[in-house]
């Protein structure tokens, strides 16, 4: 009977992700300033006057850009300093970020979004130590559980089965357009024989944030089995263990910028 | 207890901060982080007072935090007895 009940809530739950507007999830100015940034060449000026537009999310974007979270060496004060000198890749990952970190007060909530951005950033620090180059790993550490933060609703850690989980992120993820590589890096997650590099890291990393994050603050209580993992990415353990603390900075900023 | 400004990152001020003409720039019980330790070597401000634990204390806490985590860590670690993911748990409890 129970397990019935807890059926009918993932059913609901999932249709409701199902039906979310992309709009609710990135809204269109963000939509609009993330378009411009995949663009070819590049216009600064359209850029920044999208920026202009959204105050919140150039104060935001600033705050992000200056938390070592992104290792930026220097001080950054102006949009379109960020602008010019990040280059459209990073900042397309900043203004991600942002659309991540939702103001809530539940503790619950937050333990999610620490989690989504702590996975991110070891995304970026696993990926170069394996020498890759792309991206892909970190917006995949970014989304991964991209519709528990935005449809999050308190004691929905019940309902979070694999299944769900995964049959909501490839939902929610095709609904912001987001690239094809990186949906799959998302579903890798799930799947053990998964041999993408970009599968691999996310894996690794959502183990180091649940590990980082300690017993209170982890926003789940299992890790995933990467037995095979570490000869795939041709990643010794003690590496990997290592990224825990040579990571503390930034662990503790992203701790801070959540609040 | 003063202390290099370069050294009290991530320690609490104990004291307000007082430019020349006695305005406030950081009031006490700020956390010192790396910004704003580059900030105030900027203005000139090469040590400031912080709060800092007793040895003692100082001590006990890691060594609790140090307990917590191993207990955190085994029970992660309790599902995954691979020779891989049994060497990745050594290391993580060696840092």
């Amino acid at each position: 009977m129970a397990a019935k009940g807890i059926k009918t809530e993932q059913a609901q739950w999932l249709e409701d992700v199902r039906v979310i507007d992309s709009d609710r999830v990135v809204n269109r100015n963000t939509q609009r300033l993330l378009q411009a940034l995949k663009a070819d060449p590049l216009s600064i000026r359209e850029i920044t006057k999208l920026l202009s537009l959204e105050p919140g999310l150039s104060a935001k974007l600033l705050m992000i850009c200056n938390s070592s979270f992104f290792g930026f060496p220097r001080e950054v004060a102006h949009i379109e300093e960020a602008v010019v000198i990040l280059g459209a890749l990073k900042l397309s990952n900043i203004v991600y970020s942002s659309v991540i970190m939702m103001p809530t007060q539940d503790i619950e909530h937050k333990k999610y979004i620490l989690h989504s951005l702590m996975t991110a950033m070891f995304c970026r620090v696993i990926a170069q130590q394996a020498g890759l180059r792309s991206e892909v790993p970190f917006t995949a550490g970014l989304f991964h559980i991209l519709p528990v933060i935005v449809n999050y609703q308190p004691g929905i850690s019940r309902l979070l089965s694999a299944t769900v989980l995964r049959t909501s992120v490839t939902q929610m993820m095709e609904n912001i357009n987001l690239p094809t590589s990186v949906i799959q890096a998302a579903e890798g997650l799930y799947n053990p024989n998964d041999t993408k590099p970009d599968s691999i890291c996310l894996r690794m990393a959502f183990d180091l944030s649940i590990i980082a994050m300690g017993k209170n603050y982890a926003a789940f209580s299992h890790i995933i089995n990467l037995e095979h993992d570490f000869n795939r990415l041709q990643m010794s353990p003690k590496t990997l263990a290592g990224l825990l603390k040579a990571t503390r900075t930034e662990q503790n900023e992203i701790i801070k910028l959540v609040g | 207890m003063q202390t290099k400004t370069n050294d009290a990152i991530g320690k609490f001020l104990s004291m307000d901060i007082l430019n020349a003409n006695g305005h406030l720039v950081l009031p006490q019980g700020v956390e010192i982080t790396p910004a704003l330790a580059i900030a105030l070597l900027k203005q000139g401000i090469k040590s400031i007072d912080v709060d800092v634990l007793s040895e003692e204390e100082s001590v006990v806490n890691e060594s609790d935090a140090a307990k917590v985590f191993h207990e955190h860590v085994n029970y992660l670690f309790i599902r995954h007895r691979g020779p891989f993911m049994k060497e990745f748990q050594t290391w993580l409890l060696k840092e």
